[in-house]
């Protein structure tokens, strides 16, 4: 079981629990408040004003600190959603139209390819693969409403 | 003032809605809102006095359906409509489409949005006034000689563009003179091969540019007036990002002059209503119109703040009785202003748009702070409109103070649940070049990559912070989270 921070696994060197506090290395933390979507944390005595919410949807915590924001999520390191969303498969990186379909089942493409394209917010957005292969599945034909993570191509890794 | 307008249709959505709805509210005039169905949980619809559903469709069957709004407006028996920024702000067919049914157009004339319309003849109008315009050459006479002769009065380095083109296609950079014939020659088959026509005009090339703007306010008959300058040079492909007023490292005495030379074209042309007056402000300290927006702009509440003159009160008095009600002595331009715009989208995936369910917007802990948005917590935000969700804008007596309170600002509203360019925003407040008001319209793309690196210095504190969340969700269904506190050790307290 492992932390993912902003998609990469997090483990501090050491750290443990105690008394209501954490210990991460030399420095001290400690709950001091936490309300709706607001904790304050002290570090080493000092308060920090940390944001977050929780998105139930995907079990991921969105944790605001210091003008940074960062999802924080609970998983395995060896099966991670961001090995599946790499290489052989496309998919939508926000809601929109599908606009353009460039290539059928079958077809090769090489690695930075356009395979479809997408409107939205009146923009078009490329949509590439990221290796060379063979297009297996391709899941949408224009004009379809595709939503954000939606899973639209599936490659065939070509055999070198 | 109000006696005449007692009910106000906007015609437009979210933030800029809402902000006409204030005034409106604060003058006792009565709002109409209009609104598709995706927008119907908007705080803009429930923050007016009226409302009424425009459907669901494309926008020209909805926000500007003309017809449809004026049916709207003749049924709610408004006296006027303001129309915000974007959309109808600058059809001069609606504004006469609503005088001709008796309806105010809170606005400019059509004259004024044709003249300033049309690239072409706002140039030529701008120059009869003896006003500067961006030296150039825009003729038929497309000999090479001549055009080599005029290349020298304009001055080097220039442009040289396809007259037919855009998007950079047939257009070459001529560094001196003994380049120009060659570079003439290859913008000019450039231009037949991409459109068709050979024929190219000159200008003069601006090295880092500035875009300055003046705000300016005039009552149909030749009175004008300016609220002093905006600097919106922070752009990220023609949008900006950062505005913020006044200008830096510029003098009072070339302040004045952009100031004056506003004030000059709407005497000249008889402008009514809040406009700007687009400039380009070169290395040199020379300046030249660019263009002039005949609306209201987004980024109006900095001189606001700056001038305490609420703009949207001033166009609803000067639509309706085509006067002025402040002279430009009343007009001061105190400390310093800036706006951030929050964008649904992600600086870290070349700024792609993002939607999504908007969870927590964050904390207003300065009261001073202005937040003028377009949602509330538990708003979705969809990809159909603008990706602008809301503008954060602070006032204080000093640049580095406010540039100082704006970060402060922005920590506090972290806009969770939909992924923005809110710590991108930071991240810009804090470049060093930023800070120092060094910058141009290409510096905000230099200093990219810099600014896209994700920070990961506080990853401990995350991790603390997530454990005390964990631990205090304790009742959670998620086995992974028991799993989790399991494997990590027990709490003994």
């Amino acid at each position: 079981m492992d932390i993912f921070i902003n998609k990469e696994v997090f483990s501090p060197e050491s750290f443990s629990k105690k008394n209501e506090e954490i210990l991460i290395g030399e420095d001290v933390y400690k709950l001091v408040r936490k309300s709706d979507h607001e904790l304050i944390v002290s570090k080493n005595g000092k308060n920090l004003s940390v944001y977050y919410c929780y998105n139930s949807k995907n079990s991921q915590y969105l944790i605001s600190l210091g003008g940074n924001v960062y999802s924080v999520k609970l998983g395995e390191g060896s099966h991670s959603e961001l090995s599946a969303a790499s290489s052989n498969v496309i998919i939508s990186p926000m809601p929109g139209k599908i606009f353009k379909v460039l290539k059928n089942i079958g077809d090769k493409v090489s690695k930075g390819e356009t395979v479809l394209i997408l409107e939205a917010m009146k923009m078009e957005h490329s949509l590439k693969a990221s290796l060379d292969g063979t297009i297996k599945t391709l899941k949408g034909s224009v004009g379809d409403q595709v939503s954000a993570d939606q899973l639209l191509v599936e490659l065939e890794e070509s055999k070198t | 003032m109000g006696e005449k307008v007692k009910k106000i249709l906007i015609a437009n959505r979210a933030e800029i809605a809402s902000r006409v709805i204030r005034t409106c509210d604060k003058l006792g005039i009565e709002t109409v809102s209009i609104f598709t169905e995706v927008d119907s949980e908007l705080p803009f619809v429930k923050d007016a006095t009226y409302s009424q559903c425009l459907g669901s469709g494309e926008v020209s069957e909805t926000y500007i359906n003309k017809n449809l709004i004026l049916e709207i407006a003749q049924k709610h028996k408004v006296d006027g409509i303001h129309p915000g920024y974007g959309f109808l702000s600058e059809n001069s067919e609606f504004g006469q489409l609503l005088e001709k049914n008796g309806i105010t157009f809170i606005g400019p004339r059509a004259k004024n949005i044709l003249l300033m319309g049309d690239k072409l003849e706002s140039k030529k109008f701008v120059q009869s006034l003896k006003l500067p315009t961006v030296p150039g050459y825009n003729e038929d006479n497309q000999d090479a000689e001549h055009l080599k002769k005029q290349a020298l009065k304009i001055g080097f380095p220039l442009l040289i563009k396809a007259s037919a083109g855009g998007g950079g296609k047939g257009m070459k950079i001529v560094e001196k003179e003994s380049e120009f014939l060659e570079r003439l020659s290859s913008a000019k088959s450039e231009a037949l091969k991409f459109f068709g026509n050979d024929r190219v005009i000159l200008e003069k090339y601006l090295i880092n540019p500035r875009h300055i703007e003046i705000q300016v306010l005039g009552d149909g008959k030749g009175n004008a007036v300016h609220l002093f300058e905006r600097e919106c040079s922070i752009q990220r492909r023609y949008q900006k990002v950062i505005e913020e007023a006044p200008a830096s490292n510029i003098s009072q005495d070339l302040r004045m002059q952009m100031c004056e030379m506003a004030v000059s074209l709407a005497k000249g042309m008889k402008y009514r209503g809040a406009g700007t007056v687009e400039l380009i402000l070169a290395e040199s300290g020379e300046f030249y119109f660019l263009e002039m927006n005949t609306r209201l702009q987004v980024e109006h509440a900095i001189t606001e703040m700056i001038t305490g003159v609420d703009l949207v009160q001033e166009q609803i008095f000067i639509a309706q009785n085509n006067m002025l009600n402040i002279t430009q002595n009343e007009i001061h331009s105190i400390g310093h202003a800036i706006e951030c715009r929050i964008y649904a989208e992600d600086p870290f995936n070349n700024f792609l748009p993002q939607a999504g369910d908007l969870e927590f917007i964050g904390k207003l802990k300065d009261p001073t702070v202005r937040l003028d948005t377009s949602y509330v917590n538990g708003n979705t935000v969809s990809t159909n409109y603008d990706p602008m969700m809301a503008k954060v804008i602070t006032h204080d007596r000093t640049r580095d103070k406010n540039i100082l309170k704006m970060s402060e600002a922005l920590i506090h509203l972290p806009f969770l649940g939909v992924q923005t360019n809110r710590d991108f925003l930071i991240k810009v407040l804090a470049y060093p070049k930023f800070m120092k008001g060094e910058y141009h319209t290409h510096s905000l793309e230099a200093w990219m990559d810099e600014l896209c690196i994700k920070t990961d210095d506080s990853l401990s504190d995350i991790f603390a912070a997530f454990n005390f969340l964990v631990k205090k969700r304790k009742k959670s269904r998620d086995s992974i989270e028991d799993a989790w506190m399991r494997s990590s050790g027990q709490w003994l307290g």
